[in-house]
This record gives structure tokens, sequence and C-alpha cells, in this order.
């Protein structure tokens, strides 16, 4: 089939379709990514250099015992018990220091520095009773800087004041609060371990030193990569809610796109009609109308795809950079760009186009040639500006919609929420 | 084979609708149009000229009856070797609409060729665009060209792959005289000097005036055939036909 002659406008409506279509298919696919290897980032911190690890049954902990045996196991070339117990912190005001209503945990600052669950930040570490040091997240909520004193409350409810000496990073959104042994003991009550934690010498591998380990009953042993994934599965389950109606919308934006792609494109053929009728006169068979158009919806569909995936990547930006504005807390972290959305949206593109473009292609090629003799010619739309202010409202009540599907607790209604606002969005365009 | 015809129709019908609102438009016409012939079809307007040509054309199917082009049969043949017939055996100028706005004069020349995937014989675009006087108009676009330069890359199209037949359908009509009158000497042309076939649908005696031969129609029917015709012949058989 030779270029019968592209007339780029005429494709503009279809082109916008398919872009935004992919941009969100790519954006949610590319955040979900980020979001992901974000958390994993920080929850290797909590796993880092750790090879194998004991961690007691949920109300039970491990003793100094324990410690010592995991130590003497063989294969362990060094060994830490981690201390985690609720604490809560107050803010300069006296009002509890809380992120979705938890209050914050206490722990311990650790024997070895190379399986420690943070990093230090500014300052330094506690070495002595009083001394605290408290994670960034909160300093930042907090306005606690480095000098300062905070409350914590004890487990009798009784008000301890806390000299800040250094901030520290630490995994996940739960204000921590780091203590020497001590201390943390003294104001919680309890002595044992959640965790014991060890690195194996260098030639041993983790899972037999790990069926080596001495387990109490009410411990379980899993290997350092064993602990990553549990730990990775935990943070995932907060990810969810916001990458499965993420996908949805996207979902919702590829149909609303096939149904466009599929208006706009019966409107061009209806456009074409003369230009096919000419066309069939002089000689075109009706497998290379088709083909014709199919091509050009290829096209367009490439080019859409294209643009599409360049915008995902800003609207996976976005989506990273206002994630708090969503209720969701993610650790900071880059946009991460893997093989998989690019190759998902640039073949979804231009297949969800191609294909929506069959039914109207089709159409066309049932166009007699004789109608290229009539004269008439098909009359222009409505009037376009009150059709602009329309698709304008119900974009904009999409988008108010969508935001309050994310910002809403329940998920239920959220998700209802999410797919009307991502109707609202796409349909202006029908 | 070779025929001394170049289109032959016997007992061609056509009738649109169905029941008791049916209208005959061709009624069981008999008619040749000679290898090498300039013929105009002429008839008041209702009269079935334009539905004849559309027939003889493979544009639309008869009723029942004959069309051969070039010793083709061409009632029964599929959509697609109707198509091939009419890319690779017959040129169309139509009154208006006749080229692709997007392509330029040559892709519009061209564009049977290309759809027959066959490569450009462009000896044969230089010889048709210099006949023509189109030799400095092939890469402009169908806006970019008066009616009258349209008018001549439409024969120019129809002209090129040397069909069997041409037809022309009102092609001086969306012109000026003096235009129409040159659109009218090339197809004239044509036939003279390259021996080919002009079938030209016309309600104008002055174009009517051009052709070799006038085929007269009248509901659907050939009521008349004048040789040799001049405008004013032609202007009183349709008069007499009106009265």
């Amino acid at each position: 089939m030779p270029r019968t002659g592209l007339r780029p406008r005429r494709l503009v409506p279809t082109g916008l379709a398919i872009v935004l279509a992919v941009a969100f298919v790519a954006g949610t696919m590319i955040f979900s990514d980020s979001a992901e290897s974000a958390v994993v980032d920080q929850y290797a911190r909590a796993a880092r250099n750790v090879d194998v690890a004991l961690t007691a049954a949920p109300g039970a902990t491990l003793t100094p015992a324990d410690l010592d045996a995991v130590r003497r196991t063989d294969g362990v070339a060094s060994a830490a018990g981690r201390m985690r117990e609720r604490l809560p912190l107050l803010d300069g005001k006296g009002r509890l220091v809380a992120s979705f209503g938890d209050p914050g945990y206490g722990i311990d600052v650790g024997d070895e520095p190379a399986l420690r669950s943070y990093d230090l930040a500014e300052g330094s570490l506690p070495a002595a009773d009083g001394e605290a040091a408290i994670d960034s997240r909160t300093a930042a909520s907090t306005g606690y800087r480095v000098g300062d004193t905070a409350t914590a409350v004890d487990a009798s409810e009784r008000r301890h004041t806390l000299r800040i000496v250094g901030i520290v990073a630490v995994s996940g959104n739960v204000s921590t609060t780091v203590l020497t042994r001590a201390e943390l003991t003294r104001l919680t009550g309890v002595a044992g371990y959640r965790d014991v934690v060890a690195a194996v010498t260098p030639g041993a591998d983790p899972g037999t030193v790990r069926d080596r380990l001495p387990a109490p009953a009410t411990a379980s042993a899993r290997t350092g990569d064993q602990l990553r994934h549990d730990l990775a599965k935990q943070a995932f389950a907060q990810l969810d809610g916001l990458t499965i109606g993420l996908a949805l919308f996207a979902a919702v934006a590829l149909l609303v796109a096939g149904f466009v792609i599929a208006n706009t494109f019966s409107i061009l053929v209806a456009q074409q009609q003369r230009e096919t009728a000419l066309l069939r006169c002089v000689g075109a068979r009706r497998g290379q109308i088709l083909r014709s158009l199919l091509a050009n919806s290829a096209l367009v569909g490439v080019a859409g795809a294209a643009l599409g995936t360049l915008l995902g990547y800003l609207v996976a930006w976005g989506l990273l950079k206002g994630s708090p504005m969503l209720g969701t807390q993610l650790p900071p972290g880059g946009v991460v760009l893997t093989p998989y959305p690019l190759v998902v949206s640039l073949v979804v593109g231009p297949l969800v186009t191609v294909v929506s473009a069959v039914v109207p292609a089709f159409r066309a090629t049932r166009v007699p040639p004789v109608a290229a003799l009539r004269m008439a010619v098909p009359a222009t739309g409505r009037s376009r500006r009150s059709l602009i202010v329309a698709a304008a409202l119900v974009a904009t009540a999409g988008t108010v919609t969508t935001a309050a599907g994310l910002r809403l607790g329940q998920p239920e209604p959220a998700m209802v929420l999410v797919v009307a606002g991502g109707i609202g969005n796409f349909s202006p365009c029908c | 084979m070779t025929t001394t015809h170049a289109v032959r129709a016997d007992e061609l019908v056509k009738v649109y609708g169905e029941g008791e609102t049916t209208v005959t438009a061709v009624d069981k016409v008999d008619v040749t149009f000679p290898t090498g012939e300039f013929t105009a079809i002429v008839g008041p307007s209702g009269s079935g000229k334009s539905t004849l040509m559309h027939l003889l054309a493979g544009l639309d199917t008869a009723t029942s009856g004959s069309i051969q082009i070039g010793g083709v049969e061409l009632t029964g043949l599929s959509d697609r070797d109707l198509t091939v017939l009419r890319r690779d055996r017959i040129g169309f100028v139509f009154q208006a609409f006749n080229l692709l706005p997007t392509l330029t004069a040559e892709q519009n020349i061209l564009l049977p060729g290309e759809l027959a995937g066959r490569r450009p014989d462009r000896l044969r675009l230089a010889q048709v665009a210099a006949d023509l006087g189109l030799a400095d108009r092939l890469h402009h676009h169908p806006a970019q060209l008066s009616g009258g330069q349209q008018q001549r890359v439409a024969c120019a199209r129809a002209l090129m792959s040397r069909p069997e037949v041409v037809f022309a359908d009102e092609p001086t009509g969306s012109l000026d005289t003096r235009t129409g009158a040159g659109v009218l000497r090339l197809l004239r042309r044509s036939v003279r000097e390259w021996g080919q076939t002009v079938v030209m649908v016309t309600h104008d005696p002055v174009a009517a005036g051009y052709a070799d031969r006038v085929v007269v129609l009248a509901d659907g029917r050939v009521v008349d055939e004048l040789w040799a015709p001049t405008p004013d012949g032609v202007a009183d058989r349709l008069q007499r036909l009106g009265a």
C-alpha cells in the first residue's frame, strides 16, 4: 500500500488517548518498581551483613545465654543481640510521636557495629544513661536536634528526660529511639533480645549454619536472605493498596483509551470516506485499505506509546514526590527504571491502538467506490467550545475523585472512587 | 484475444429498490464502444447516464445483463478482481475530487501503478506530463493547482497506464468554458493521437460536440445515436427529449 498521506491533525485525538493511557501504565509500573526498590533498600539495612538470625516468637525474648550459644556455633564469625521494645516518645509540646497511630520503639545501641540495623547520620551514639539517638524522620517531624532534650514514657507511664546526642537512619516509618542497653532495660523493664543476628565465617554456607543454630522452642532460625525476603514482603504489604489502585487506574485508562481510539478512528474514517472511495475507484483493494489504516494506527500507537512512556516516567516521579499527599510514606529514593515497564508500554500502546482501530478500519473497506462520485461533503461536528468546557469539568471532577479515593482510609470505597476518577479523567476524550 | 470493442454491454439492467418502490435506472441497454473512439453519453438528468457509466466501469453491479471490457466479462467478477480490473484496464476522470489531497500531482498520477506494486514508468510519466503541460507542476499538491490543472492531473493518471478505456464523468462540470475546452481537446487528442478509447458522460451539448459519437439516453434506454455531432445538433436532440 502506498503512502496515501497522513493528516497528522486528524490523528491528534487518537494519539492523545494513547499517550495518556500509556503514561499511566508506564507511570504506575515505574512507580511500583521505584517504591519497591526504595523499600527493599531500606529494609536491607535491617538485614545488612546478617547471614543467619534467630527471632523470638511474639511475646518471648532471647537471653544472653542464647546469644553466647550462637557465638559458639561452628561457622559463626560474630553475633549480636537486638533489643526492640515499645518506647513512646513525646515531642517538644508533650504530644506523642506516632506514625499511623503507632507509638515508637526503643532499640539498643548493639555490640557489633557491622550488625547494627541503623546508620549514624549525625552526632554520636548514646554511650551513657540518659543519652539517646533518634531517627531522622522523627527528628524532622518533631524538630528535635542534637543537644535537645526529649521525653520518653516508660513501662509504668513515668516520664524520663533523654539528651539527644545523635540522629540515625533506620528502616521503616516507626519512630525509633536508640539507647544504651542498660537504659533501655531500665525504661522498658525488658532485658531480653528480640533477635540474635550473626555473620558467618568466610566460606561458610548460611543455610548450613542456620541449621546448626541452637534455637530455643520460642524462636525461629532464618538465613539473612530469608530475613530480607520476609522484611521486604512485610514492606510490600504496605504498598499493595496503592499499587493495586494505580494498576486499576491504568487498566481503566487503557480500556477508555481503546474506546476513544475506536471513536476517533471512526470519525477519521468518516472524514476520509471520499478519499477511501477514490482509492477504491482507482484500484485499491479492500485489504490494501485495511492494511493502510492499520499501519497508520500502528504508527500513531508507536509514537503515542513512546511519548506516553516518557510522560509515564514523569508521572512516576510525581507519584514518588507526591506520595505523602496520597497518604503513603515512602522511603526516599530516586525513580528506578527497569526494562519491564518500557517493554510493556511499547508493546501494549501500539497493540491497544491497532486492536481498537480494527473495527473502524474494517468499516472503511465497506465504503463503495461510487461514494467518491457523490458531491455531498460530511458536515462538521457540534460546537467545540461547550465540549471543551464540559471535558475540562469532567476531567477536574475525575482528578478530585481520584485524589479523594487515594486519601481515603478504607480500601474498598477508595478503590471505587479511584476507578470512577479514572473514568472521569479519560472520558472527556471520547 | 483482441476485440474491436473496448467496451460492450448487452441487455444491461439496473433496478434500485424492492417491491413497489423499484426504479429501473438502466433498462435493457445494448451498447458498444469501439476501440479508439471518443463517445459521449448524453441525456437529461435522471436518464440513467451516470448509472450506466458506473455499471460499465465496474463501480456498481448490474441487476442483469452482461458487460465486457477488453473481452473480459465483468458480471460475476469478485470485488477483488473487479478492483484489479479498474486499476489495470480503466482510467477515471471525475467531475471533482479526482485527487488525493495529501499526495502530490506526481504521486496521484502514479497511484494506480503503486497500488499494483509496479515500478513507476518514469519515461511514460515524463511523456504524459509534458503532453499535458504538467511538467512543472508534478510536485505540487492539488490545493496548489487550479481546477483545470487538477483535471489535467486526473487525465494524466487515467492515461498513464494506456488503459483499455477511460471513463470521464462530467469532466468539465466544475470548470469554466475555456478551461473545460482545454480538457476536452486533451481527451480528443488522446483518442486521435494515441488510439485511446474514451467514454464521457455529460449533459453539456458543447462538451458532447468534441466526441466522435453521441449516445442519447432517456428513461434508462438508448434512444438515439449521433455520429460526428455538433453542439447544436446535440442540443436540438436533447431539447426534443425534454419536450
